[in-house]
């Protein structure tokens, strides 16, 4: 047990750390791009027509791997924040449902990614992007759609390690920031 | 419903289930009960195409600013300038605060953003000069609002991508309740100040008005380039972020206070941020088409012409309601679940698409100084050290005036429309 | 037989939507075998690519798309968008009718389980749309800051001499208004069903073609009807393009008025001038879409 979560604790957070690098060069290619369609407008005669789409896609990909990133960081914004004081079964018995709640909403995403009509992998959700083009350059979207499913995979990933840390209590859990929830607006 | 989903949501919302997530495991609940399975197949492609949104660019652009900003020595510059304009007044230190936050609400669209960083800088100060922690704490909530409504304001880039209006229209919409409330504020804090004799006036240490000006124009050039880039045309909503982003990099190094490690810290933030909002969508994106599949929308819209409410009772209706999401939800999920349900039927029922958008930013960030929640109480009472419900008795006073100027701003379109239409935005 | 889900970007509008035009002869046709159909108005089922995408899995029937995200999934498409290929409706037809073009892009689209059943028409001809100045020669478009759609456009708007700037639609009124650009290539009904009308000060008929809505429907969906009910689909298709058709040439002429009681002036090119727009054109169509393709389609040009 205690070595399937040290293990599973690693690889979560190795996947926090690439997930991150990609994240970052994704924010910085946003910039760029966006900052080269005004640098265009005003210099060039003719500006480039890809900037507006390509900083697009960098935003889905910052996005999707950043909603993976807030997850395991415990970041999302919550409704309701249960005192540390409750009786330990009562906690364990949340954390249940709060993993439920995850695995409904992404679960069907992900298989989706995966099996088209019929339960037909030709027809996925990524299949359908291989031949699926950007409008102003030439690239399959399937290089924007694979977000999807490595997102849904890593929250994943971050769960099933959280889970079996609190399990093996390898440590305590990491303590979430008080206010964190609420920095949002 | 049937007893057992509603049994699971229930205690599923009561678990600490983060709101996207909950939103969603509802929705994909709900697509069983409903019989209506076989359309999950199309979410991973609403899940895409709800974040490939051009009006959305802005929004990770302009968080990222606001990161770098905070991080770059912007914010004493600004206070300095503020104190060498207002701090010879009586409470002068709480003028200082409110228009230190109408130059932030210009660089930056974030409230809590706005009150951790003078929650950290300005209240020490007042506490100083001899002002109560309550009312120093209370000023800096009531006029951290101010941030969202001021463009550029996250929450409008969120009401214009998901309802198809104007962002630009929009933004100039807000600049005049923003700078009204900034008054209004700085009207109730000139009674207050004399009321129970605050500090200021003689004697206090006030910089000199050239040199803080001079200090702070890098600072207080990242405004006029936001305001006047988008307002003007110059630049698009998403430009002017961008721009703005990389001027922001160029002041902190200005002030020689942004080092490589605050730069990435700051990325890695808006990366979080983005990413928190960015589920919340595709959560929404979920929500949205459930609705839309059982076309609820129609229905609802039919209904409220069956209960035959008019323009003002819906608008009535709809501030209430937003308002008390507002109390418990955070700002963007309120906005994105119950924005694209309940105000086409408003728009329907003549209601100026821009002025309901400046109405629900206004309506939802008074909602960050209520309890149970309110984002920037609780953000305050950390950075601040004061008891929750203690900062909440002495927001009262500002958070009762601030809705009557919600109530003003309903009845008076013309204070958030006049500008747009001067500036040829909208009809 | 169940119900028809049909999905659109439009409202249901009969006077001004040309699509719902379409579709509501699409339905009427069908009423009279007792099918219903239900109708999802206003991008309530997503965006143009989440219901080519929702089309293609067979959870939309009947989709009217737009011709980007047809290009997307079939990239020989463009052939037919190709500025200055035609210069109306008629034509437009006739070359559908005549080539193998329907039969290449559902060649192309079919992989992605989707079939172009033919074109709703917006109504009138490309033109050219400018707040700055009567434009009534090529040399006039010289440097004009154009809103261009894509890089398709792009490319033909330098052609003329222009300098295009690639601007979202939802962000063309606020570009317009503040001089990011100051004009664009559409049609009068587009332009009033986008409530432009105020913006735009000049209007240069091109006849540039028509602007063709793709009426696709899902391969699924289609093929899993008996041979009956196909007929009653292919028969109430042709009734919904026949009733466009003749709603698209009466209602020409009154967007026409819409625009110049709107205070648009109306500025038509100079003697010899559409024959340069389209030379200038035609000089590019082999950077939009391969050359084996330009040849194909000249062939039914003349
Ligand atoms: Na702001
Ligand atoms: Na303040």
């Amino acid at each position: 047990m205690h070595a399937t979560a040290r293990f599973l604790d690693r690889l979560s957070f190795g996947i926090d750390r690439l997930l991150r690098a990609i994240a970052l060069v994704g924010l910085v290619l946003m910039v760029a791009f966006i900052s080269l369609q005004v640098v265009a407008r005003y210099g060039f005669s003719a500006p480039p027509a890809w900037t507006e789409e390509a900083a697009r896609y960098a935003m889905v990909w910052v996005g999707l791997l950043g909603a993976a990133i807030s997850y395991r960081a415990g970041f999302d914004p919550k409704l309701v924040k249960l005192p540390a004081t409750l009786p330990r079964p009562l906690l364990a018995l949340a954390a249940l449902l709060r993993g439920a709640a995850v695995v409904i909403f992404l679960g069907p995403i992900l298989f989706f990614c995966f099996f088209g009509p019929g339960l037909n992998p030709e027809r996925s959700f990524l299949a359908r992007n291989l031949y699926t083009t950007a409008e102003s350059f030439d690239m399959p979207t399937i290089f924007v759609a694979v977000t999807v499913p490595i997102f849904i995979i890593a929250i994943f990933l971050h769960g099933l390690a959280h889970c079996a840390r609190g399990l093996a209590t390898l440590r305590t859990p990491r303590p979430e920031r008080d206010f964190n929830a609420l920095d949002h607006a | 419903m049937p007893i057992f989903p509603f049994l699971f949501l229930t205690a599923t919302l009561l678990s600490g289930s983060a709101i996207a997530y909950f939103v969603g495991g509802a929705t994909i609940v709900g697509f069983f009960s409903l019989d209506q399975t076989r359309y999950l197949a199309a979410l991973p492609q609403r899940a895409m195409s709800q974040l490939d949104v051009f009006a959305f660019l802005a929004m990770p652009l302009f968080i990222l600013t606001g990161e770098l900003m905070n991080r770059g020595g912007v914010t004493e510059a600004l206070i300095r300038f503020s104190l060498s304009m207002l701090g010879r007044f009586k409470g002068g230190m709480a003028h200082v605060n409110i228009l230190t936050s109408v130059f932030f609400a210009g660089i930056s669209g974030s409230a809590t953003a706005d009150a951790a960083a003078l929650g950290n800088t300005l209240v020490p100060e007042m506490e100083r000069q001899g002002y109560s922690r309550d009312y120093a704490a209370a000023i800096t909530a009531a006029s951290s609002i101010i941030g969202p409504i001021i463009p550029p304001s996250i929450i409008l880039i969120f009401y214009g991508a998901l309802l198809n209006t104007s962002v630009v229209a929009l933004f100039a919409a807000g600049v005049v309740p923003g700078l009204l409330l900034a008054a209004v504020l700085m009207a109730v804090n000139a009674f207050m100040a004399h009321r129970y004799d605050h500090p200021g006036g003689k004697g206090s240490e006030i910089p000199p008005f050239w040199g803080s000006l001079v200090q702070a124009l890098p600072a207080l050039s990242l405004p006029v380039i936001i305001l006047s880039g988008i307002l003007f045309g110059v630049m698009t909503p998403a430009e002017a972020a961008g721009v703005a982003s990389l001027a922001a990099l160029a002041v902190g190094m200005f002030y020689g206070r942004l080092t490589l490690r605050d730069v990435q810290e700051a990325l890695s933030r808006t990366v979080m941020l983005s990413g928190a909002v960015f589920i919340i969508l595709v959560a929404v994106a979920t929500f949205g088409y459930l609705t839309s599949v059982e076309q609820l929308p129609r229905k609802l819209a039919e209904m409220i012409g069956d209960v035959g409410l008019d323009a003002t009772g819906y608008m009535i209706v709809l501030n209430l309601i937003f308002l008390a999401a507002g109390m418990v939800m955070d700002v963007k999920a309120a906005v994105a679940l119950l924005g694209p349900l309940l105000i086409p039927p408003a728009i329907a029922l003549g209601v100026d698409p821009v002025h309901m958008g400046i109405l629900i930013g206004f309506n939802l960030t008074v909602g960050l100084l209520t309890p149970p929640l309110g984002g920037v109480l609780l953000i305050l009472s950390t950075v601040v050290d004061i008891g929750y419900w203690r900062l909440v008795r002495a927001c009262l006073p500002f958070l009762v005036v601030e809705l009557i100027l919600l109530g003003v701003l309903i009845y008076v379109p013309a204070i958030s429309l006049t500008l747009p239409r001067y500036l040829g935005l909208i009809n | 037989m169940d119900d028809v889900i049909v999905a659109f970007a439009g409202t249901e509008d009969l006077k001004n939507d040309a699509e719902y035009v379409f579709i509501h002869a699409f339905a009427e046709s069908l009423a009279e075998h007792g099918v219903n159909v239900v109708v999802h108005p206003s991008n309530t089922l997503g965006k143009e690519s989440d219901r080519f995408d929702q089309t293609s899995q067979g959870l939309i029937a009947v989709n009217i798309g737009n011709g980007g995200v047809l290009m997307k999934a079939s990239k020989w498409s463009s052939t037919l968008f190709l500025p200055f290929l035609t210069s109306d409706e008629a034509s437009f037809d006739r070359i559908v009718e005549e080539s193998d073009g329907l039969a290449k892009i559902n060649e192309e689209a079919s992989r992605l389980g989707v079939r172009v059943a033919g074109f709703a028409m917006r109504g009138g001809t490309l033109g050219l749309f400018n707040t700055e100045k009567p434009v009534t020669t090529l040399a006039d478009v010289a440097d004009m800051r154009l809103r261009a759609q894509n890089g398709d456009q792009v490319t033909f708007m330098s052609a003329w001499g222009a300098k295009p700037t690639v601007v979202s639609w939802a962000e063309t009124p606020n570009a317009l208004q503040t001089g990011v650009a100051t004009g664009h290539f559409n049609p009068p009904s587009t332009v009033v069903a986008a409530g432009q009308v105020e913006l735009l000060n000049y209007f240069t008929p091109l006849n540039a073609g028509p602007v063709p809505k793709v009426i696709m429907m899902s391969d699924d969906w289609y093929s899993f009807l008996s041979d009956e009910e196909r007929g009653w689909v292919d028969e109430a298709v042709a009734r919904g393009i026949e009733v466009n058709r003749a709603w698209a040439l009466e209602q020409a002429p009154y967007f026409e008025q819409v625009i110049v009681d709107g205070g648009i002036e109306v500025t038509p090119l100079a003697e010899g001038e559409r024959e340069k727009f389209v030379e200038a054109s035609r000089a590019v169509w082999n950077q939009i879409v391969p050359q084996e393709d330009v040849d194909y389609i000249t062939q039914f040009t003349e």
